[in-house]
Formats: structure tokens, sequence, C-alpha cells
């Protein structure tokens, strides 16, 4: 039995009913196919499945009219049933999604919400543009800064470079003035040794006329023997193998003696001070014997060989033996005793003693004593010690006095081995 | 040689010089004797030969001057002939008037040596006979009485017999027979003879 019948047929009636149901029907067609255009246009709105879920149940009452409409004279009951069944579980789902949607939805920012986020947005835009242009500023202030700088570090450079060169020509002038004092210490050194020899003057003399004495005398016996009747030949090669004996020991004197006064620029080369010390002590026998002097020879049996010239070391040897000597001249009560020795020292240093008997230094001398022109001799430059301490000195050793324990003074000095590569 | 024992001495500290004059003093015939210093030279035993003595002046220890000065304070008398390498004046005439026969500068000439060695024999020869004599004479003085010597000092003093007789409180003819005595004992031929002898004994008048 169709709907209609409860109507009672009246068309008004029906009319009324079937009109508004068709209207409903439409009007609830209309909003699902809205819905789908406007989640078709905004993917990006949240929870548009929503609006699909809304646009299913609206599809589902609008249906439900249109079977309203339909069985006013149709009486297909079961399928407006089914349908009115399927529009309520739509229902029921899109409700219960609905509740449990709520407090997301209402998380949503709201348009206020987004308008305050958006101009909170824009001023911070605005700092951050603030701040590009303050950063754009800086980096132009720094550019330009760095453009000073670079300028003045160029000055700076080109005032460093004036002051090496002056430094350099500064470090020139002061190899020269060294060189020159080198030079002039070595010319006075040569001058004192010359001095120092002339003192010896009369010893070296000695040395070489005694010889030349037997020389000559000798000659003269051979020709005495070779004129005798019959000649004496014996006699007469005894004297001439005297002759040559004699006359190579006044050349080695004087070998000796040229080479201390030879005018040679400094040859640094390995020596050995023993070696030195011995020759020195040879070179002034003669003044030590008649000083009356027992020399004593006290040498470190193995002495490392030390860098330098051997005539200026020759002569700080020199000069230091007879100012020993001459320190004992007026002793009388002891053995007139001058002990000559070496060591190497812990520091690995060789060092050489010349230590007297005489009567010592007097305590304000002992700090005068390597001063140039401070002397105690009558006759003395005051130079030897001056000069032979800057020897010593420009050699990378030391030269210094002490008084002994008991008579006399000792004066050492150091000198630096050869480094052993 | 007729004077084989006369003897050169030689001190120098020098061997070579030593051995070289050795050969040359040999070589005309004398005899030397070498000392390599003064002491060892005058620890030796004065020679009863004439000799001289060749010394250098520098020497080790006792200096040839003062070798010269001990001999001379030692009474021994023997004449130095001086070597030295470099001699100064003022040491030369030190050496001259201590008595020196000749000062030689070495290197010398041999002859300058050798001629200086014979005047420095020659010389200790005439002083040893000098010497001699004088012993002889001193001998004699010796032996006369000491009234004898008495009345020589009175003779040579210039008086007369009859004055020293007043002198010594005597008689004329005693004085006499003394002075004989005096004359015959000096070996004296005159008054002037005694009176050079009395010289050469340094006699004083008596007081």
């Amino acid at each position: 039995m169709p709907h209609g019948m409860c109507y009672l047929w009246q068309p008004s009636l029906i009319w009324l009913h079937a009109a508004s149901d068709t209207t409903i029907a439409l009007a609830y067609a209309l909003i699902p196919i809205t819905l789908v255009y406007f989640v078709r246009k905004r993917q990006d709105l949240p929870f548009n499945w929503m609006f699909l879920m809304f646009g299913l149940f609206i599809f589902g009452c609008g249906t439900t009219h249109v079977m309203e409409v339909w069985t006013i004279w149709h009486s297909n009951y079961w399928l407006a049933g089914f349908i009115k069944l399927f529009t309520a579980g739509a229902s029921v789902v899109t409700a219960g999604m609905l509740v449990w949607l709520i407090p997301t939805a209402l998380a949503l920012p709201s348009p206020d919400q987004l308008r305050a986020t958006n101009v909170e947005l824009a001023r911070e835009i605005a700092a951050r543009k603030r701040t590009e242009e303050a950063l754009e500023q800086s980096r132009a202030d720094l550019e330009l800064r760095v453009h000073q700088r670079t300028a003045e570090l160029a000055d700076a450079l080109l005032d460093l470079r004036a002051e090496m060169d002056r430094r350099q020509r500064a470090e020139h002038e002061r190899q020269e003035a060294e060189k020159a004092l080198r030079l002039a210490q070595g010319e006075l050194a040569h001058v004192v040794r010359v001095t120092t020899m002339g003192e010896l003057a009369g010893s070296i003399a000695h040395e070489v006329n005694q010889p030349l004495t037997a020389v000559v005398t000798n000659a003269n016996a051979c020709l005495r023997w070779m004129a005798a009747s019959p000649p004496n030949l014996s006699e007469a090669r005894d004297s001439v193998t005297r002759i040559v004996r004699d006359a190579d020991r006044a050349s080695e004197v004087i070998r000796r003696i040229r080479g201390l006064l030879k005018k040679a620029p400094p040859q640094v080369a390995p020596q050995d001070l023993n070696e030195l010390i011995r020759e020195v002590v040879l070179l002034l026998q003669t003044s030590l014997e008649r000083n009356h002097v027992e020399a004593v020879l006290d040498l470190t049996p193995v002495a490392p060989p030390v860098v330098g010239d051997r005539v200026q070391l020759q002569q700080v040897m020199l000069n230091l033996v007879m100012n020993g000597v001459e320190a004992m001249t007026h002793v009388a009560d002891r053995p007139r005793s001058l002990v000559v020795s070496s060591t190497v020292t812990e520091s690995g240093q060789v060092e050489a003693r010349v230590t007297d008997a005489g009567t010592g230094v007097a305590a304000p001398d002992l700090a005068r004593l390597f001063d140039p022109f401070f002397t105690t001799k009558p006759t003395g430059m005051g130079l030897g010690l001056s000069v032979s301490r800057s020897i010593v000195e420009s050699h990378g050793g030391r030269l210094w006095a002490s008084n002994n324990t008991g008579s006399g003074a000792t004066f050492h000095f150091t000198l630096p081995v050869v480094a052993t590569s | 040689m007729k004077r084989p024992l006369e003897t050169v001495c030689v001190v120098d500290d020098d061997q070579s010089v030593r051995e070289s004059l050795a050969s040359l003093i040999r070589s005309v015939g004398l005899r030397v004797e070498l000392f390599a210093s003064a002491p060892e030279f005058l620890a030796r035993a004065p020679s009863q030969a004439p000799s001289c003595l060749v010394l250098d002046v520098r020497l080790p220890g006792l200096s040839g001057l003062d070798c010269q000065r001990q001999l001379f304070d030692a009474g021994v008398r023997i004449p130095i002939i001086f070597m030295t390498g470099h001699g100064d004046i003022p040491m030369t005439v030190r050496a001259m008037k201590a008595g020196a026969v000749e000062f030689l500068t070495k290197p010398f000439r041999d002859q300058d040596l050798l001629d200086a060695i014979q005047v420095a024999l020659q010389r200790d020869r005439d002083a040893r006979a000098q010497e001699h004599e004088h012993a002889q004479l001193r001998e004699r003085y010796q032996s006369l009485t000491p009234r004898e010597q008495e009345i020589m000092r009175w003779v040579v003093s210039g008086l007369l017999n009859k004055q020293i007789a007043g002198e010594i409180g005597t008689s004329e003819i005693t004085v006499k027979v003394h002075r004989g005595q005096v004359m015959r004992k000096m070996g004296a031929n005159s008054v002037a003879d005694l009176v050079r002898m009395a010289g050469r004994l340094n006699l004083r008048v008596p007081a």
C-alpha cells in the first residue's frame, strides 16, 4: 500500500509532502555537491574528509526524502527502510567522528589568532629586514674598515721594510766595525808580541849567538887542524861534525822565533795545547835557566784539540810564563818553581794553568791586572795581560788570576775544545 | 911544546861553545879543562902550573863577574879572559878594572882569543915568577934575628949607623956588625938594593 493512502490521496496534502520532500531532497543534493566541490578546491583544509562525511550523510538524508516522495505512490518500503538505515549509519558515523574531531578542531587556530600571528610575522619580517639592513650597513662598514686596515698594513709593511733595511745596514756596519776591531786587536797582539820578543831579545840573541860562536870557533879550529903537519884529519872531521850540529841548532831557534814574529792574519785551526805549552817552555829555556827557574810540566795525558790561532795562543802562553819568571826574580828562600799544567774541566773545556812561587798579586791589583797599561813592573808596558785576555776571549775562553794558598799566583785560561761531529 | 902543563880553563854553560873552544885551544898545543859553571871551576884545586881562565860573563847561577870576585877574595890570581854574547861598557870596565886580560865579544876571531890566552899565560908565568921571588925574599927576611930585622928597618929608612945606635941604645960597632949580617943574609949588594927589597916586603919604619 502506497504512502498516499495515509494522506488519503488528498491531492493537496500529497503535493504538500511531495513538494516539500522534493525541495528538501534537491537542497540536500546540492549541499554534498557543493561540499565535494569545496573539498576539491581546498585540498589544504584540515579534516576535509569530515566535509565529505557530511556530504555523504546529507546525501543520505536527501535520498530518504526522495524515497518519501516515491513511497507516496509506490510501496517500496524495504528499499526506503534500507536507505534510511544507510543514512542512519552515515549519520551515526559522522556524528561520532564529529564528536571525536571537536577537540582537535578546537585546537585549530582561529582566523583572529591567524591574523595576530600574521601581524606578529609581519613585525618579525620587518625586524629581520631592519637587521638585514643593519647587517648590510655593517658589512659595508667592515669592508671600508678592511680597506683602511689593509692600507695601514701596507704602510706598516713599508715601514717594516725600511726598518729592516736600516737594521741590515746597522748590522753590516757592526760587522765592519767588528772586523776592524779584530784587525786592530790582531795588530795590537802583533805589536805586543814583537815587544815581548824585544824584551826577550837578549835571550834570543844569546840563543842564536851561542851556536854561531861555536860554528866560527869550530871552523877556525878545523883550519888549524888541517894546517898542522901532518894534518889532523880526525880532529878536523870532529870539528866539521860539530859545525853542522850547531848550525842546525841556530836555524831551529830562528825558525821558532820567526813563527812568533810573523805578521799574518789569524789562522784558526785545531791546536794541541800541550804541544803549544812545550814549545813555549823550550823557547824560554834560556830565560828560565838564567833566572834559576825550574819549569815543571804537568800536562793532561789526552788533551782534546782546541780551536785557535797558533801564534796568538803561543803569545798568551809566552806572556804567562814570562810573567811567572819575573814574579820570582826576588825569591831567594824557596825554589823558583814554575808549574805549567793542563787539564780537561768538567764542562769539557781545556784549562791551562801557570803557577809561580813568587810574591803573589796584591788584592787590589788582582782586579786591575788585566786593565790595559796596568803594570807592576818598572819596565812593563802593561799590555801583555790585557792583550792575552782579549786573545783568549776572542777564542771563546776565559783568562783569570788567583793567589795560591802558599806563595805566588796562578794564571788560568780555558779554551773550548773542538766539537766532535 | 916546552910547557906541557900550562892549562887553559874554559867556563861556559853552553856545551857547543865549550867543545869548540876546547878543539881550538888544543889545536895550538895547550891543555884544556872544561867547566859548565863557575862553582864547578871554583871547586877545582888551584893549578901548580901556569894557567889562565876563559870565562863566560853570563852564566846561570854564579855569573862570570861574581866568579872573578870570589877568586880575588880567595887570593887566587889566575888571569881571566872574559867572553860575552853582548858586552856592555860598564860590564867591560868592571871586568878590566878587576884585572881581566881581555874582554871578547862572541863570536870572536880565533887569533884574538889565542893571543889573549898567550898574554894571560905570560902574565901568569910572570906572576908566578914574581911570587916565587917574593917568597924567597920573605924567607930571607924571616931568617934574620929580630934585632937584625929592626936594624934593617932603620937602615932602609935612611938613618946612619950612629943614629941607629942612638935609637936602639947600643954602640955604633954593634950596628955595623948587624948591618953586615943583614946585607949578607938578604943578598943585597947595596943599600939601594936593600931599600927595594924592603919596599917589596912592605916594611915600615919602627915606631
